[in-house]
């Protein structure tokens, strides 16, 4: 029977059972109590095993259900464009969610599901690329690509910083009038305490 | 009435061509009535396009079946009011609703043109007719709305079920729109750069249509997602589907460009990273066209099979090499006239933001590609979805996300070090707060830990640039908190403006963190009077009720929730079928707070009304809805036009006294940012 149950009534049971001190003692009140405690047991079993039966198909089995659907989540359903077994309804998905299941309650781990799958159905099965063989191209890029851009855009501020200043066209149209303020503005800042300057404006008309 | 639209469709296609040459030739000859001539026809195009687009709303309003396109996408069961969404539910509608949007914003954008780029405006139009012309040859030729069938049928296919939703009647409309707009911008830009005008007089028109663009594009995104969370049943709202990220990605770009863009307004700096910016945003726009068009990977949101493909494949060529062929003969003439004063600056962290938005984009663009690499180079099929763009996106949004904080802080051309730690010490002292509070509370998901401590910080530093301005206006003005702030805030709209667009951001932040790694999940068969439990939640099931309809078969659910035994709410999630289309779609129940969403969801229905329960608690993903409204204020408010300041009456040189009191106010009026 014990089989049957489902991870979490087996805890509960045994939390029950536990904390009654006096089998400790034994004697004429132990047995008296054993009896209690054996029968109370035993009623505590029934009402798990009606609970597991009237419980619906899914958990059989003893699983970690978030594990199942984590791995749910790296399956892709193969007769519906882009869905994951968990997001897709039809009864292939359901199948292969139930599959799923059962696999970790013999005690398979992620990777043996996974690879149970990919030997079925082909390596587009899963939601991600593994990241083996030819397919590391396709995680490399990302972890390179990104680097570089920051440090090429680091070198193209720093190019922008160095270019000799008599290149530099004056500036034209209305900045002209404005530069000076702006100087004038940043001097301040620079040279005020931070907190007491306003950095926007502070007119009364707004 | 359909023969109506067909004609109206020919003589746009014929008024966009004239404009295109006219536009060319006017300004190649120097013939200035032609120029006029080919500016006029722009403005008469959307009422020709309304036309058409009224005469295929009327054909689906009188149930013209003769119409193939009405006899495909509607059927007498279909209630009038999905007419709307029924319009541009296929290809064809879809496209001659582009092409009435696009030609609506050309003629607004070129009668509101600013007087910097009137020079460079024939350009301008001659780039936007060509897209346009584009989009029209395709509707006319290749998938004509008005295209008859030969036996009218008594009955229409009806439309596609899962379309059958609020969302519905702005996501896609949305979406096509700010894809469609990004054009605007782009031909701006690649009219100044063709008349030879390059320095920044077509940054104002580009900024302001660049944020009507993004906007669009955002709220159709959200809209997408909220349709996604209600309607496809399985709890999420992003997927990374191919479809999704093709809207995503110039998105992306765009919001590289609408900070960027700013510099050069103000500092004269990045004036060919803008074009590349736009160029790429465009870029990718078209081809997120292609990919919903006949694209290579198949997706939930596509048109389904299309011939279209490789038209738009053509255009995504013609879209890419052209504007960068412009940039590069133009190259010489786009250097900027300053120099970069400091690393530690408000441009500089600007460059950064464009280049991490642009590395989400690329990386993104990598992902959609890959599985056609793979199945190119190895003959192997590969799918790329979500677990991988989690992955390799997650870090990328953290930085963009501690950017967002960082930045603001930052002045422009130089801050100090002093300043700089001074501006930060609040900010970062409650994202340590938070983080310390959140590791006590039990949070051990370091990727989300950071996520909200990043989250704390953007807001804190948002907050203190709303406090400190405030706190140092009223001291000075005498007037009330609320006053001085609003006044504040107005005199300077595009910053104020992003920061109610940061704060928003900040919400979906809360969203995505909650509803990526604390949702809980559970899927239960139940039968009437059964509960169950997730979280603190007791969900009673009572009963399903059966309503037929001529098309379909509504299963309403009704399942009571409780909590410490006390009843909160009755939902009713239901599922329906479409024995004809052999479809079904559900729409979930959702009992959202800002704490978290119970949704419910019936993804079967068996005998004796037994039916199997999707049961979800998404933490904060409330915030994520709420914030759509907020990024459409913000980007209100910043597009909010600002009085424009004379030049030549500003005094060249400041008085002492005048500067430390008021050196604002003339800034402000041009700032932004």
């Amino acid at each position: 029977m014990a089989g049957v149950l489902p991870f979490r009534q087996h805890s509960f049971l045994c939390r029950v059972k536990s904390p009654s001190p006096p089998f400790a003692k034994g004697g004429e009140g132990g047995f008296r109590h054993s009896i209690a405690a054996l029968s109370c047991l035993l009623l505590l079993s029934l009402l798990a095993l009606a609970a597991v039966t009237q419980r619906p198909a899914q958990a059989q089995t003893p699983h970690d259900e978030a594990e199942a659907q984590a791995i749910d989540r790296m399956l892709m359903c193969p007769v519906c464009p882009g869905e994951t077994i968990d997001q897709s309804q039809v009864e292939l998905a359901r199948q292969m969610r139930l599959r799923v299941r059962e696999m970790l309650a013999q005690g398979a781990g992620r990777q043996q599901v996974l690879d149970f799958f990919v030997a079925r159905y082909g390596v587009e099965i899963l939601a991600a690329p593994p990241k083996s063989g030819f397919n590391l191209v396709a995680w490399i890029f990302p972890a390179l690509a990104v680097p570089l851009a920051l440090a090429g855009g680091l070198l193209a501020l720093r190019a922008m910083r160095r270019r000799p200043a008599a290149e530099l066209a004056p500036v034209p149209g209305p900045d002209v009038g404005l530069d000076p303020f702006l100087a004038r503005v940043d001097q301040e800042l620079t040279v005020a305490a931070p907190s007491d300057v306003p950095r926007t404006g502070s007119s009364a008309d707004g | 009435m359909a023969e109506m639209g067909a004609i109206a469709l020919w003589i746009s296609l014929a008024l966009s061509s004239y404009a295109l040459l006219g536009s060319v030739l006017g300004q190649v000859r120097h013939s200035p009535p032609l120029v006029e001539s080919a500016r006029r026809a722009t403005f008469l195009l959307p009422l020709v396009l309304l036309v058409a687009t009224l005469s295929l709303v009327g054909a689906f309003i009188s149930r013209d079946f003769s119409v193939a396109y009405v006899a495909r996408h509607s059927s007498l069961a279909m209630p009038k009011i999905y007419t709307w969404v029924a319009f541009y539910a296929g290809n064809e509608g879809s496209l001659l609703f582009i092409a009435m949007v696009l030609a609506a914003m050309a003629a607004l954008a070129l009668w509101l043109a600013p007087a910097k780029v009137r020079d460079t405006l024939p350009w301008t139009t001659a780039a936007l007719m060509l897209v346009l012309t584009f989009f029209l040859a395709v509707t006319a030729v290749m998938a004509n709305p008005f295209a008859q069938l030969p036996l009218v049928p008594p009955d229409g296919d009806g439309i596609n079920p899962l379309l059958t939703h609020v969302g519905m009647f702005f996501h896609p409309p949305a979406l096509m729109t700010g894809l469609v707009a990004i054009a605007i911008p782009t031909s701006f830009a690649i009219g100044s750069m063709i008349g030879g005008k390059t320095r920044d007089e077509w940054a104002d028109a580009g900024r302001v249509w660049g944020l009507v663009a993004w906007v669009l594009l955002a709220c159709g995104l959200l809209l997408g997602s909220w349709w996604a969370y209600t309607i496809l049943g399985w709890g999420g709202f992003w997927f990374w589907d191919p479809v999704e990220n093709a809207a995503l990605m110039p998105w992306l770009a765009l919001t590289a460009f609408i900070h960027s863009i700013m510099v050069q307004k103000r500092r004269s700096m990045f004036r060919m990273w803008n074009i590349v910016l736009i160029n790429v945003a465009f870029g990718l726009a078209l081809y997120g066209m292609f990919m919903n068009r006949g694209g290579p990977v198949p997706s939930v949101h596509s048109f389904g099979a299309s011939t279209l493909g490789w038209v738009f494949l053509l255009f995504l060529g013609v879209g890419v090499v052209v504007p960068f062929g412009i940039f590069f003969w133009r190259f010489p003439l786009l250097k900027s006239d300053r120099n970069l004063d400091s690393m530690l600056s408000r441009e500089a962290s600007f460059l950064m933001n464009n280049l991490l938005l642009l590395s989400i984009a690329f990386v993104t663009l990598w992902g959609t590609v890959y599985p056609l690499i793979s199945r190119l180079f190895k003959g192997q099929e590969i799918t790329v979805a979500r677990p991988y763009y989690d992955q390799v996106n997650g870090p990328l949004m953290l930085a963009l996300v501690f950017l967002m904080g960082v930045g603001p802080l930052l002045p422009w051309r130089r801050a100090s070090l002093r300043g700089l730690r001074e501006r930060l010490l609040l900010p970062v002292a409650a994202s340590v707060t938070v983080l310390a509070l959140l590791a006590v509370l039990g949070v051990r998901e370091g990727y989300a830990l950071l996520g909200f401590g990043l989250c704390a910080l953007v807001a804190a530093s948002i907050l203190q640039e709303c406090w400190r301005p405030t706190r140092v206006r009223r001291r000075a003005t005498g007037e009330g908190y609320a006053t001085a702030f609003l006044r504040l805030a107005w005199s300077n709209r595009p910053r104020y403006g992003g920061y109610l667009v940061h704060l928003a951001v900040v919400m979906m932040a809360l969203g995505v963190l909650g509803g990526s790694f604390f949702h809980l999940q559970r899927d239960v068969l139940l039968a009437p009077g059964q509960s169950t439990e997730l979280g603190n939640y007791r969900l009673l099931y009572l009963s399903t009720e059966e309503v037929q309809y001529s098309d379909r078969t509504e299963y309403v659910s009704t399942v009571e929730v409780y909590r410490n035994d006390r009843l909160l709410e009755t939902l009713h999630p239901w599922r329906v079928s479409y024995p004809a289309a052999g479809m079904a779609s559900t729409r979930a129940a959702i009992r959202s707070t800002p704490v978290e969403d119970l949704y419910v969801v019936p993804s079967e229905n068996q005998a004796g009304g037994t039916v199997v329960m999707r049961i979800l608690i998404n933490p904060l993903v409330w915030w994520m809805w709420v914030a759509g409204p907020v990024v459409v204020m913000g980007t209100l408010v910043a597009l909010w036009p600002q009085r424009q300041a004379v030049p030549s009456r500003q005094p060249l040189s400041v008085p002492p006294a005048a500067a430390s009191i008021n050196p604002a106010r003339p800034r402000d009026v041009r700032e932004a940012g």
